[in-house]
């Protein structure tokens, strides 16, 4: 039985008022969503409040679920759609914007350097510096391992958008080693 | 093409990638070794993203918090609608009769004691004492204090019954003797400026 066997056979129990069903998918997905929901927010608290908006909206919606996607695809789909909205409400930086200036560094010796095995500190250091709507991508794809379509789907958008975005983060990630390792 | 190999490698490194697409990007590896640095730099950074701490998250507090949401939710659906009590509502019936009646008498007998209460002058003037005897029209000098007017209407038991007009002439209504009231007035010209019988002769400064 598959995850989303697993998920899907939960959220029919959970459509019919099974609290034990529910307790269970949250067990499932909790720590994953809430680490997807934090690398967006980059705040415990809120994070938590939109993890537990996205699982009570689980609660109210589990019988509209029809299967047509993942589990996991909807209930991220949930939980993105509640950070972005949060975002949006406290700040004014947009959230679609793929439009940032590259710097790009190819040289040998950068691409040397982010291969050693002091790299780690930097990678988490710059990855904590991605904007929100790339460590989102990031996350489901390097966390998740999710397909781009299943990520189209989740943060709303085209297939190609997910793919533009996954290699800004990357370009973006390369430029800020770049700078740390002196490369 | 280059570039749309490039941004399919994140998806050869988590592994998602399939059919045709996957094919596509194998024959490239093997064939261009900046794309393997590439390939490399991102299995790299999926390996940190798959490592990273996943710190303390709210676990069973964020289940205990959603069950008590829940539960409060299940309340406010099963509370149950407040259903038509008639025997309530027969309560409710006379004592709103009872409030009726105690209003109406208590109306029948305020009104005919408010309407026995001079204090109680209405703006249209009903109540206004009817004016009795001759009317004087005075102007006093604008240096005129308030204090002194009064005690002179007073000295010559004169009351005011109209007035100020926009020129600022009052009626006055003077009981008997208006010629001798007229003297008086006059006779004070720091507080008089012209005196005037209405319908007669008149006098001033």
């Amino acid at each position: 039985m598959t995850e989303n066997d697993t998920a899907f056979s939960l959220l029919k129990r959970v459509s019919k008022g099974d609290e034990t069903a529910f307790a269970d998918f949250y067990n499932l997905f909790e720590k994953r969503l809430y680490l997807f929901i934090k690398s967006k927010l980059n705040d415990s608290f809120e994070a938590a409040d939109i993890l537990n908006e996205t699982f009570l909206e689980v609660w109210r919606k589990a019988e509209t679920f029809e299967g047509r996607s993942k589990v996991s695809t909807w209930l991220f789909g949930i939980a993105y759609y509640k950070t972005v909205d949060r975002m949006r409400k406290k700040t004014d930086i947009p959230m679609d914007s793929d439009n940032f200036p590259e710097t790009v560094d190819d040289s040998p010796d950068a691409m040397a350097c982010l291969l050693t095995a002091e790299k780690s500190d930097h990678i988490k250091f710059c990855l904590d510096t991605l904007k929100a709507v790339h460590r989102a991508v990031m996350q489901l794809a390097f966390f998740e391992d999710l397909p781009y379509s299943e990520i189209a789907v989740i943060v709303d958008c085209p297939e190609n958008t997910v793919k533009t975005r996954m290699f800004h983060a990357k370009q973006a990630m390369k430029r800020c080693l770049s700078n740390r390792m002196g490369g | 093409m280059k570039k749309e190999i490039e941004e399919l490698l994140p998806f050869y490194v988590n592994g998602s990638l399939e059919g045709e697409e996957l094919e596509t990007v194998r024959k490239a590896l093997a064939e261009d070794e900046t794309l393997r640095e590439e390939c490399a730099f991102l299995e790299s950074m999926r390996d940190e993203v798959q490592n990273q701490d996943l710190g303390l998250s709210p676990g069973e507090f964020g289940l205990k918090r959603l069950q008590r949401d829940i539960a409060k939710e299940k309340n406010i659906d099963t509370q149950p609608v407040p259903q038509n009590d008639n025997r309530r509502s027969g309560v409710w019936k006379i004592a709103s009769i009872a409030a009726c009646i105690m209003l109406l008498v208590q109306t029948a007998y305020v009104v005919p004691l408010w309407q026995q209460n001079n204090d109680l002058v209405a703006a249209s003037g009903g109540n206004v004492a009817p004016v009795r005897g001759p009317v004087l029209s005075v102007t006093f000098v604008p240096e005129a204090q308030e204090e002194n007017i009064r005690e002179l209407l007073l000295a010559v038991d004169a009351r005011i019954v109209d007035g100020p007009s926009a020129l600022g002439v009052y009626k006055l209504a003077v009981p008997k003797h208006p010629e001798a009231v007229i003297s008086k007035l006059l006779a004070h010209k720091n507080l008089v400026e012209t005196v005037q019988r209405d319908g007669g002769e008149s006098g001033g400064k």
